[in-house]
């Protein structure tokens, strides 16, 4: 009878509150050129919104702003405006709305975007983002830590699995240089409470396989693309491993429970 | 409109061998970075599908049941070599970059499908009809995705530079994503949705639709 | 033994009872309901204008006519309106003197008469089995007997009050239940005290936990999880103390002791009132000023109703939110019909169910009505009343109670 406050509407207005001091970082970071990009972003992402709504009756969800807010963070300052606007294309429509919309998008669609970008361009630089995203990534995933959006236990397997990866390699000052890409992607990629796996344990493995092939890919590229093809990998193995994870849960229970 | 434009038109967009029945799609991501290799590709599958359904078809009364795929199959395989014959001796710089797919002809399923769902059933004249509008089907999807993934990843079209790229001084960045294979798989899915949303008698039933919304 | 559990969620509503036992409102109209009883084809027994004592049986199940509903207070049938299928939809007594109907408990209890006399007193219906949760068939006897004892919902009446007040029908009526079961008799009550003296078959578990602790569910789940087969009945302490008055008495109690809670009311407390009594009657001057409505059972799985339906012992008061008004059409008028919307999967969601089962992926098999997937992932183990709080955890925006039943229904009729 009464409802709860998590409709999916919430959850996404507070997603893209998360993420509204990542974007004023953008702009200290990059100035004006680097608002226009988001802004571009955006209006691709609430041009295939409507498109979708209308034509489909996909709900428009306001988390799809992130994806937007992915691709203006993450990629490389030369790529051409039109690139930027298909690439955010891609990710919302391929990635999201072909499924029938935000809540039911198995990858990430900013990872998509991004992935897509990086594939386009392999020469192009991505530059990683330093402390400033990082601090600005900071109060909004503690918010949202705080009211179980995002899944504890991704973003800790994940911290640890990069920690404990770049320690084995001797790449942790790589890894601080660019701790405000990895902030933003731990928080709105990796832990995406959509994207990432739906089971305890198969949590702890997608944030684990996460960092670990993000430092694993580092030693070949940069740090922005590494972390987006681990998260990419790792969320393409999201749905294997929660059958494992619930075929374990299942088989433990059967054992515990069979007839006596 | 006649039976027989109707057997030859279907195959192009309503029954398209691609988009509908999803046959042959593995040659139609490997050949279609460009428009060249696309083109000779369509071309040599056109033919040897024409041939084929022609001279299957002319046999169909001959042929024991029980060694006809081994029957069609021969006929097909040379068929096929006579291709890559032929386009080694008039274009040998593009057959060396199709000689393998060409080559592949043999086991594309398009042919073997044809031949047996329709050339064993119907006179010469139809076959080779059916042939042809099947072979310009193919040839229509494969040319589209040679079209987007080659003005896209390269900025040409045959080979001639139609964006002027920023490499030569242009203001075009080329996507690299178009020249790898998964791009023709969306170009592809892309086409097919396209074709279902105006086409909706294509679509198939949804197993596990959404539960429509429960008042509680 | 006591067991804790560790997931649930602290559901914080503004209006909990007081926990006694206080004087309410003259309750005098009731009704019973034939939609209660889904799995009843109905035989209505008496007719407009009848005089009906309490424990007349007023309708029964045309296939077991044993299975009998009856009148839950004296009086006079009002109206009786049937439904589609000729099904029974609503039968209203209005209560006229205090005439009950007296039966004789059997001198030596056996399993067939015991059985029998709950059958004739209208409490058979009150036994619910699992899997799929049906009024059992006559005649059969499950693995293990579960009496809820405890109440976690949000507003409810504390099972601790309620049994003290009837504390020897209670032991009685768990002494005859034992004769039904094959298995143990599980008595599941909060952490404290025992509610009753253990004998025999009976075994007193406690739980400690936020709800959906309190929930058969959750018990049978740790108790006597699905993966064992066979069937689980489970029954409600205030049925149990109902059989007790039957077995000591004769005669069905006068009436179940309700909790009036929510925002809405003034005086939030513990009443007496009968079984199926009206709600307008049960809150009637007691609300506070504003747009209410009044539900029947607790706030997380109970619904708005006219009456205090089957198996409902409480009754929340909550504001209604305003309707929203149409406002500007923002979407031009061949637009698409917007779908379903998704479950994302928070915090909240992963502690809503009682039973240890994948909480979301079940629910996501729910959701595209995939039953095979469900099954594997241990629907059977649940009903309706144990995805109430996953509704409320996903924001409502689906009734996963009602598309489990849709999947119950399905593997039900499976071979």
């Amino acid at each position: 009878m009464i409802r709860g406050l998590w409709t999916p509407d919430t959850v996404g207005w507070l997603l893209v509150a998360a993420g509204l001091p990542a974007a004023v970082a953008l702009w200290f970071d990059q100035g004006v050129d680097g608002v226009l990009r988001l802004v571009l972003c955006l209006a691709v992402v609430a041009a295939w919104q409507i498109l979708f709504r209308v034509n489909l009756g996909v709900a428009p969800a306001p988390a799809s702003a992130i994806t937007a807010l992915a691709v203006a963070v993450v990629a490389p300052i030369e790529v051409q405006l039109w690139q930027i606007a298909l690439a955010v294309s891609f990710g919302a429509v391929i990635g999201e709305l072909i499924f029938g919309g935000w809540g039911r998008n198995f990858l990430s669609p900013g990872v998509v975007a991004l992935a897509f970008l990086s594939l386009s361009m392999p020469n192009a630089a991505f530059v990683a983002s330093g402390a400033n995203v990082a601090w600005a990534v900071l109060p909004g995933a503690l918010v949202m830590l705080l009211t179980g959006i995002l899944p504890v236990s991704v973003l800790a397997a994940y911290g640890a699995a990069l920690g404990l990866a770049s320690m084995a390699l001797g790449l942790e000052i790589t890894l601080l240089a660019a701790s405000g890409t990895l902030a933003f992607a731990a928080v709105f990629l990796v832990a995406d409470p959509v994207a990432a796996a739906a089971t305890p344990v198969g949590r702890w493995v997608q944030g684990a396989l996460a960092g670990a092939l993000t430092v694993l890919l580092m030693t070949g590229t940069s740090v922005p693309q590494a972390a987006v093809f681990a998260v990419l990998l790792a969320g393409l193995f999201a749905p294997l491993v929660d059958q494992g994870a619930i075929a374990a849960h299942l088989a433990r229970r059967r054992a515990r429970n069979g007839r006596a | 409109m006649s039976r027989r434009l109707r057997q030859f038109l279907s195959p192009l967009i309503d029954e398209n061998p691609i988009t509908l029945q999803i046959l042959g799609i593995c040659s139609a991501l490997a050949v279609t970075t460009s428009m060249t290799t696309a083109l000779t590709m369509s071309a040599a599958l056109t033919a040897v599908l024409m041939a084929s359904s022609g001279i299957i078809s002319a046999l169909r009364r001959h042929m024991p049941k029980q060694i006809r795929l081994i029957l069609q199959i021969t006929i097909i395989a040379s068929l096929v070599i006579v291709t890559d014959l032929i386009l080694q001796a008039y274009a040998f710089e593009i057959s060396k970059r199709l000689s393998i797919f060409v080559s592949l002809v043999v086991t594309n399923c398009l042919v073997l499908g044809r031949a047996e769902a329709f050339a064993m059933h119907n006179p010469p004249g139809p076959s080779i009809l059916d042939g042809l509008g099947n072979g310009l089907g193919y040839s229509l999807i494969l040319l589209i995705v040679g079209f987007v993934r080659e003005l896209l990843g390269r900025g040409t079209l045959f080979g001639f530079e139609v964006l002027a790229s920023v490499d030569t001084g242009g203001w075009f960045q080329p996507l690299g994503v178009m020249l790898l294979a998964p791009s023709a798989f969306f170009i592809l899915g892309l086409l097919i949705w396209a074709i279902r949303a105006w086409r909706p008698a294509q679509v198939e039933e949804n197993e596990y639709p959404l539960s429509a919304r429960v008042e509680g | 033994m006591t067991h804790h559990f560790r997931r649930g969620l602290d559901i914080v509503i503004g209006g909990a009872p007081a926990q006694s036992v206080m004087p309410g409102n003259a309750v005098e109209n009731v009704a019973v309901f034939g939609g209660d009883h889904r799995d009843m084809r109905t035989e209505v027994l008496v007719a407009e204008g009848d005089g009906v004592a309490r424990g007349d049986p007023v309708f029964r199940d045309r296939k077991r006519p044993e299975v009998v509903i009856v009148a839950p207070a004296a009086g006079r049938v009002e109206t009786i309106e049937i439904g589609p299928k000729r099904r029974l939809s609503v039968l209203r007594i209005r209560r006229e003197g205090a005439a009950a109907r007296e039966l004789t408990p059997p001198t030596v209890p056996t399993r067939d008469s015991i059985a029998e006399l709950v059958q004739r007193c209208g409490l058979w219906p009150s036994l619910i089995v699992r899997p799929f949760g049906r009024i059992p068939t006559p005649g059969t006897a499950p693995n293990a007997i579960f009496v809820t004892a405890m109440e976690t919902d949000p507003l409810a009446a504390d099972a601790r009050v309620v049994v003290a007040a009837r504390r020897s029908y209670f032991q009685v009526g768990l002494r005859a239940l034992r004769l039904l079961s094959d298995g143990p008799v599980f008595v599941c009550q909060g952490p404290g005290p025992a509610l009753a003296e253990t004998e025999g078959k009976f075994r007193i578990e406690r739980f400690a936990g936020a709800h959906p602790a309190g929930l058969p569910g959750t018990h049978i789940d740790r108790l006597h999880p699905h993966e064992r087969g066979g069937t689980v009945w489970q029954i409600h302490a205030q049925d149990v103390i109902a059989l007790g008055s039957v077995m000591t008495e004769g005669v069905l109690p006068e009436t179940r002791i309700v909790a009036l809670g929510g925002p809405g009311l003034n005086n939030p407390r513990l009443v007496e009132a009968p079984e199926g009594a009206s709600l307008d009657d049960l809150v009637r001057d007691e609300l506070r000023g504003g747009q209410m409505r009044v539900i029947s059972g607790s706030p997380l799985s109970g619904r708005e109703a006219s009456h205090l339906r089957r198996g409902h012992h409480q009754v929340s008061v909550l504001p209604r939110s305003q309707p929203r008004l149409p406002g500007r059409r923002w979407w031009p008028r061949h637009a698409a019909a917007l779908r379903p919307a998704p479950v994302v999967p928070t915090l909240a969601l992963g502690r809503a169910l009682g039973p240890d089962l994948p909480v979301v992926p079940l629910i996501r098999a729910l959701s595209v009505g995939d039953v095979e997937t469900a099954d594997r992932l241990g629907c059977r183990a649940l009903l309706e009343e144990d995805l109430a709080l996953a509704t409320y955890a996903a924001g409502g925006s689906k009734d996963f109670g009602a598309l489990l039943r849709q999947a119950l229904d399905t593997l039900e009729e499976q071979p």
